[in-house]
């Protein structure tokens, strides 16, 4: 129960704002994530890893007529275990790229609320009178990481399969099973359906 | 078995067989996955980092040896935090890789059994089928089946065809017997009343013919010598017959049949003033020809054949009749041939039916034949005719010692 309600309090405390902010002819779909999932056991322990934490925020818009483009961002987190530094790198659908190196979780959570994302740009008024459904996911490792993992895998295998009397074939089996086991289960997802403001999160009005 | 039973049968065993495969491998295969990702790893990995931190900070100029390394170490233990996360799905694919592998070793087998059966069941009809038309002695051309059905087949049709010559062999040897019996009660019922007819012609002369005129004794001469020619006509029909009804069984003795065919030809080559009798060296000089006959009776075949060649050629007319010997598995076989005028061919199915001849009327009465077929029947063996392209051509046939040929 108490689980339950530590889950509940921590989906009411990381719902984001959305704000729509006019860009000449253009709309941008921005938010700024409340980090305190960041306090989760399971991603707590996890940010300590090594292993690079993925947030993806990810941003649809429910029209039956599908004009508005689906968008979001992305943030790494790794703990530099050398330098005991947290590397923080944002990616978003702009293209913008950040990289921040930060020294504890409060900083993370501090830097997540003062940094604007860039979920969608919008052309034309698809988005009016349209609700965006925007979902969280915090993933254990990065994309990188997992293909990393996978390659090492199969590399290790094929290196005892060229041993002689080995069988060549086996490597294509083995290479189908780490392919389609090594997954990104996500350690925490959120979703809401949110109406964005109109304007900035720096305050200006379009 | 059929196929409904063997298909169940099939899907049971493979049940059973992937049911313990999953259960075998959940409590072996599992737990050493289980090892390999255990914590104790990690937490090793995790302590060498750290170690070599600290020996960073102590011993700075070797930095970075020591980043170098800690690198390394930590690209192997995320790696393995990876897998570690993905355990279960590692279990579950291996199992899902495992049972799909032994599913289609198993559906292969079984695909390779049923056409194995079918193939199996298949030609198994066709020998039912083949064996059905040989009792019922029906013609077999087109059943043929391959492999080792086709051996059985071969040994089935070969069974069939002893079979048959042996129930021919019983069939005439059964038929001769009854002829034998009949031969018996002629001769017997003949022979009274034939004596008591010479008899009484004697008898009835030393009381009429001194009352006789001379021209009456003349007309009575003249009549017992036509009753008495047809008295021993009948007696020697008689003579015949008797001799086809006692017809002994052979006193089997073991003889070398090469040798007594050789010293036969030797002492009766020119018994015949038309036919010359030869012995012809058989091609298998090294075989063995001991077989158990009597050899009197099988003297009395040979003799018949000799008779039989000198008296189908006329008086002007010279002959020759060769005799050999032959070895195959079913016996030995002893081919005599002549080149005189040959058996017609309508007489030859029934050459060796009692009473059937080719001479003329008075010069004998068809039992020769007879008699030779009985005797070799009695000693296991036989006497068939032979076709050949010109003249007669006979094959006595001899079983080995210890067998029928």
């Amino acid at each position: 129960m108490s689980f339950l309600l530590f889950a509940l309090g921590m989906f009411l405390q990381t719902e984001p704002v959305l704000w729509l902010d006019q860009e000449q002819d253009n709309h941008l779909l921005q938010t700024r994530i409340n980090g305190q999932f960041l306090d989760d056991p399971l991603v707590s322990k996890n940010l300590k890893s090594g292993l690079t934490t993925t947030v993806e925020c990810l941003a649809e818009f429910s029209d039956s007529d599908q004009e508005c483009p689906a968008g979001g961002a992305s943030i790494f987190i790794r703990y530099e275990l050398w330098d005991e530094v947290f590397l923080l790198e944002y990616w978003d659908h702009a293209g913008r790229h950040q990289q921040v190196q930060l020294d504890s979780v409060q900083a993370i959570q501090a830097w997540l609320l003062r940094t604007t994302l860039q979920l969608v740009k919008l052309k034309g008024a698809c988005w009016q009178d349209e609700a965006v459904r925007v979902t969280i996911k915090v993933l254990p490792f990065s994309q990188r990481e997992q293909q990393r993992a996978q390659k090492w895998m199969s590399r290790t295998i094929a290196a005892q399969q060229s041993k002689p009397g080995s069988n060549q074939s086996n490597k294509q089996v083995m290479d189908l099973i780490i392919g389609t086991s090594v997954k990104r289960p996500a350690l925490l997802e959120f979703s809401w359906e949110l109406e964005p403001m109109m304007g900035s999160p720096d305050g200006g009005q379009p | 078995m059929s196929i409904k039973s063997t298909l169940f049968g099939a899907l049971f065993l493979i049940l059973a067989l992937l049911f313990s495969f999953d259960y075998a491998y959940r409590q072996f295969t599992v737990p050493w996955v289980q090892f390999l990702f255990q914590s104790e790893f990690l937490g090793l990995l995790e302590e060498s980092e750290t170690d070599q931190r600290l020996l960073a900070n102590l011993d700075p100029d070797q930095e970075t040896r020591y980043r170098e390394r800690f690198e390394r170490i930590r690209a192997i233990r995320s790696n393995l935090q990876i897998l570690e996360l993905n355990q279960k799905n590692f279990q579950k694919n291996l199992n899902r890789a495992y049972l799909i592998v032994l599913a289609l070793v198993f559906s292969l087998a079984i695909g390779a059994y049923l056409l194995h059966q079918r193939y199996v069941q298949r030609n198994l009809a066709t020998l039912k089928n083949l064996i059905e038309r040989l009792v019922e002695d029906r013609a077999t051309e087109g059943q043929s089946v391959r492999g080792v059905f086709g051996k059985m087949e071969q040994m089935v049709r070969e069974a069939a065809e002893l079979m048959r010559t042996k129930n021919r062999k019983l069939k005439t040897l059964d038929h001769l017997s009854n002829w034998q019996e009949s031969a018996r009660r002629h001769a017997h019922e003949i022979k009274t009343p034939l004596t008591a007819t010479q008899l009484e012609m004697e008898r009835m002369e030393s009381l009429l013919v001194p009352f006789l005129d001379t021209e009456a004794r003349s007309i009575w001469q003249k009549g017992k010598s036509h009753v008495f020619k047809e008295l021993d006509r009948l007696k020697e029909f008689t003579v015949g017959f008797s001799s086809f009804g006692k017809i002994n069984q052979p006193k089997l003795q073991p003889i070398n049949l090469r040798d007594s065919v050789a010293d036969f030809v030797e002492i009766y080559a020119h018994v015949s003033p038309n036919l010359t009798l030869e012995w012809v060296e058989p091609e298998l000089v090294d075989a063995d020809w001991s077989i158990r006959a009597d050899r009197d009776l099988i003297r009395q075949v040979w003799m018949n054949l000799v008779q039989n060649s000198s008296q189908a050629l006329t008086a002007d007319d010279k002959g020759t009749a060769q005799m050999t010997l032959e070895a195959s598995s079913d016996g030995i076989q002893l081919v005599y041939s002549d080149d005189g005028p040959g058996i017609d061919e309508a007489v030859c199915e029934r050459i060796f039916e009692p009473y059937v001849t080719t001479k003329k009327v008075g010069e004998g009465m068809g039992l020769g034949m007879a008699i030779s077929k009985k005797i070799m029947l009695d000693h296991g063996g036989d006497l068939e005719w032979r076709p050949s392209e010109s003249g007669a051509c006979f094959v006595m046939t001899f079983p080995r010692p210890g067998g029928v040929a």
